[in-house]
């Protein structure tokens, strides 16, 4: 019974004009954002530019760093980006003091001092100013420094340049011929190069697949009551679990199926390259990727979607989901370059190299894959619970009983 | 026609038709001091919070103007009466746009007693043409396909989009170029707004 | 083993109010009629049999099985609602071998079942046409055929005739009598042509209540005697109505032919009738519930 529902859910699906739409936009998001990308071909020697990539540099990372911290302190006002939308923060005075003595420590400047530098630094420029980068006292470690900007970020609220996902962001400079060469050959040795390209492909689509798969589940769940067919499904013999998995099955099997014929694309891509540049590229890298990186937010989402609206007979998944992919685009701005994975729905990684930042966060993301899927499959039981129990009178938001209840009878 | 009548149907929006949907809107707007910044903003940062997030509350409210009658059988009985079913959409169509238009003042009022500094009056009518038009949008793929949810689904697409390639591809119906302090893309999508409302409204009254 | 169905003092609440009130029914295999007015409590004793509300107080068993076992239940019972459809863009075939797979059906069984049913509701040549394009009467035949698909032992059909025109009336009566003859079929309905044309045993529900049990035969029994019909002035009519049980009126020029109810004759120009159906139900719920 179990297969031939799916199969027979899968044909539905097909049918329906959501899911063309669904596909339809995945198109046109793959077309538009990733149709010009071209497949990386071995930096040459003097070129006017070879791109930027955040320092590694732990010297560059603090003096950019303490700049900007010294300009908000001295302005007394701090720009935070807890979700990627600016919000200023005015510290009351015991923070300010205490941002001032870090500061101190880590200028090996007073506070006095300070100040006097920024303004003459402002006195002394006219017009659109940049920050001035400030020198880390000597003997300053790299450890002690993060320790201390974390401090500041927590004093703050989060989401300031000091805290750990926007830190390397202040050490952006411009990549040289050496910095370049060495991410082409980690791309072709370490990713195989389709590696890269795959993992690009999947920060791209992550992004609307952190929400197009609830509006496909929302409308298949809210079919049943829309053609009045519920309860000629519900006296069946099909166990409830039967009904909710194949169906649940049948949407992400679907919801893949353009992702992999999509990929083949740029697949073909880097084999041309490859082939013409003698390199050896892994064939699989695509579907590794669709599988691990992009399965689990559709897997979660449409667990979502079906559990709010069997739970609520309504569209109220959309709104919920809508507000949680939201949050999760405009947090991942952050550490959009990859290796800053955390615990987002929509783990990014907007660039074929950095395999380094990859590598180092990959655990993380392994963490932050695994549970999502484990969650999704919790949903989906607790669905499927739902369904046993409104199948069997009870739970029915819409129905007669709660109905009658409010009313005085 | 008479106004009592407009009043009565209105009444009945309020009261049985969008509740929801208001208190929606509302904690969508309260919820915006815990994920962003509304205090002390410049122009710039104000133009994003109202046109990248307060805008999205018209997608809430707008396209459930054909809700009540989703089931085919209500259609055709409340079709057959008197009254136009296109003027009864009209009705909570603008009741609704009304509300929205309160809510969006009270919301940039909060923003100046906030310290924020910006063009009131032209980022009121920038963000509140953009509401229109996400909204608008929503009604018309709504009125088109008879799915809310495809309502739904198109105008946050739009966005996505939008976010995504910026004005590459949508030029003057970029809804977020206030940010660069420019508001002619809004004429057009207020414009844009009114043509796909009408549509919407026109596709769905006819009678099959 | 015999089909048969026990329902021993069953009280079933909505929140606060009481739906059924102490129902003691046993049935037998054949047509069995449940009459009652609207929002006596016919489709909520349907929908508990049919596992679709959970019982609130007593017992139920269908074939022995009891009513909380819905897994063995809806093996065993086929459920036709008064309100239903399907998904519109399905063909009838399409729907049917959905519901077929949901019934635990397999691919074999589907393809030998669907076109005996589809023929024996007279939808074959209809098979390939979209549900949303079926008129209300076809409806209702392909959802008999859905109800029975899976060979039930018992068949709950609520108000199956509502809506059809008389021709297709008389074609679902007979076949539902077809389908009761080695079934339990349940029948709710609160036209009492159809309870005349097809049950033998009926029950009556009156605000959740069983207020008869027996053979459409005794029911009539009880109006014997109890039936008049007069032909009087139209300005005598609404004294008439404020007496007696009026069940049908037929204007004659100035006068109305009217059939009533009354314990013993009213007045000279009165005849006795033979009563039919109809005037015993209206006995049932006016007259006699006045002597009680």
């Amino acid at each position: 019974m179990f297969g031939q529902l799916f199969l027979k859910e899968c044909r539905e699906t097909a049918r329906s004009l959501i899911y063309w739409i669904l596909v339809g936009i995945m198109l046109f998001f793959f077309a538009t954002q990733l149709g010009e990308t071209e497949i990386a071909r071995e930096p040459e020697k003097g070129q006017e530019s070879y791109g930027m990539h955040q320092s590694e540099d732990p010297d560059v990372i603090m003096r950019n760093t303490l700049g900007t911290l010294a300009d908000e302190y001295y302005r007394e006002s701090y720009t935070t980006y807890p979700i990627g939308f600016a919000k200023t923060v005015k510290p009351d005075k015991k923070e300010q003091k205490r941002i001032g003595e870090i500061l101190e420590e880590a200028t090996g400047l007073d506070q006095g001092e300070i100040k006097k530098t920024m303004e003459e630094y402002y006195g002394s420029v006219t017009g659109l100013v940049a920050e001035m980068p400030m020198e880390p006292v000597d003997g300053l470690t790299y450890k002690r420094f993060k320790e201390l900007m974390k401090e500041v970020d927590e004093l703050l609220g989060g989401g300031s340049h000091y805290g750990e996902q926007y830190l390397a962001a202040n050490g952006i400079e411009p990549m040289t011929y050496e910095d370049a060469i060495k991410e082409y050959h980690l791309l072709v040795e370490k990713d195989g190069l389709s590696g890269g390209y795959a993992r690009l492909f999947s920060d791209y689509m992550v992004i609307i697949l952190g929400i197009l798969p609830v509006f496909l589940a929302t409308t298949r769940e809210m079919r049943d009551r829309r053609a009045k067919m519920q309860e000629l499904i519900y006296t069946r013999r099909a166990k409830s679990g039967t009904i909710v998995v194949s169906r649940y099955l049948s949407m992400i099997v679907m919801t893949l199926l353009p992702l992999f014929l999509l990929s083949f694309l740029p697949l073909a891509e880097c084999i041309k390259v490859a082939a013409s540049d003698g390199i050896r590229i892994d064939h699989l890298a695509y579907a590794k990727y669709i599988l691990g990186w992009l399965l689990p937010t559709v897997m979660i989402v449409t667990a979502v979607g079906m559990f709010l609206t069997d739970l609520t007979d309504t569209a109220a998944a959309v709104l919920v989901q809508g507000v949680w992919w939201f949050v999760s685009v405009f947090t991942g701005v952050q550490g959009i370059d990859g290796g800053a994975y955390g615990w987002n729905l929509i783990p990014r990684h907007n660039t074929e190299l950095n395999y380094k930042g990859f590598h180092d966060g990959f655990v993380q993301l392994v963490s932050n894959r695994v549970l999502y899927v484990s969650f999704a499959i919790i949903i989906v039981a607790l669905t499927v619970g739902i369904y046993s129990q409104k199948r069997r009178g009870r739970l029915n938001v819409r129905g007669k009983i709660l109905a009658d209840r409010k009313s005085k009878s | 026609m008479s106004v009592e009548r407009y009043w009565q149907i209105e009444k009945v929006n309020l009261k049985h038709n969008i509740p929801v949907h208001l208190l929606v809107c509302l904690a969508l707007l309260c919820l915006s001091p815990l994920l962003m910044g509304v205090s002390n903003l410049e122009a710039e940062d104000t133009a994003k919070v109202l046109e990248m997030y307060v805008a999205l509350i018209g997608i809430v409210l707008i396209p459930p103007v054909f809700l009540p009658e989703q089931n085919r059988e209500i259609r055709e009985l409340v079709g057959s009466k008197y009254m136009n079913s296109a003027a009864v959409y009209c009705i909570r169509l603008l009741g609704n746009i009304v509300i929205l238009a309160l809510f969006l003042g009270g919301y940039v009022w909060m923003l100046t007693r906030n310290g924020c500094h910006f063009p009131v009056v032209k980022y009121y009518f920038g963000a509140y043409a953009g509401m229109l038009f996400f909204g608008a949008l929503g009604l018309f793929c709504y009125g088109a396909s008879d799915n809310i949810i495809i309502g739904y689904m198109v105008p946050i697409f739009y966005y996505v989009a939008a976010v995504g390639s910026g004005d590459k591809y949508l030029k003057i119906f970029y809804p977020f170029s206030m940010v660069k302090d420019s508001l002619v893309e809004k004429g057009y999508l207020l414009l844009a707004a009114v043509v796909l409302a009408v549509s919407g409204i026109w596709l769905r009254s006819r009678k099959n | 083993m015999s089909a048969e169905i026990r329902i021993k003092g069953l009280n079933q609440y909505y929140g606060k109010k009481q739906a059924l009130k102490n129902v003691n029914l046993t049935i037998e295999t054949g047509m069995f009629g449940l009459l009652g007015r609207n929002g006596a409590g016919k489709t909520t004793l349907m929908k508990v049999l049919a596992t679709l509300l959970p019982k609130s107080e007593g017992s139920v068993t269908i074939c022995g099985k009891n009513v909380e076992d819905a897994a063995k239940i809806r093996k065993i019972v086929g459920y036709l609602p008064q309100e239903f459809s399907m998904y519109g863009n399905m063909t009838v075939y399409e729907a049917m071998d959905y519901l077929g797979v949901l019934s635990g059906l397999s691919k074999s069984q589907r393809k030998q079942r669907i076109p005996k049913l589809l023929c024996k509701v007279n939808l074959q040549e209809d098979q390939k046409k979209k549900v949303k394009t079926l008129s209300g009467g076809m409806k209702r035949r392909l959802g008999i055929a859905q109800a029975i698909l899976h060979n039930p032992k018992v068949l709950i059909v609520d108000e199956p005739t509502a809506g059809l025109d008389p021709e297709e009336r008389v074609r679902f009566r007979n076949l539902l009598c077809e389908i009761a003859e080695e079934r339990i079929v349940i029948l709710s309905t609160h036209i009492v042509g159809d309870i005349e044309a097809t049950c033998e045993e009926i029950a009556v529900l009156d605000e959740g209540c069983v207020i008869y049990q027996g053979t459409v035969a005794e029911l009539i029994k009880m109006a014997e005697g109890k039936v008049y019909s007069a032909e009087i002035s139209k300005k005598e009519l609404d004294l008439l109505k404020k007496r007696y049980v009026v069940t049908s009126m037929l204007t004659l020029g100035n006068n109305v032919m009217v059939r009533f109810i009354a314990d013993r004759k009213p007045f000279d120009s009165a005849k006795l009738c033979e009563a039919g159906v109809e005037d015993a139900y209206m006995y049932l719920m006016h007259g006699k519930r006045g002597e009680d």
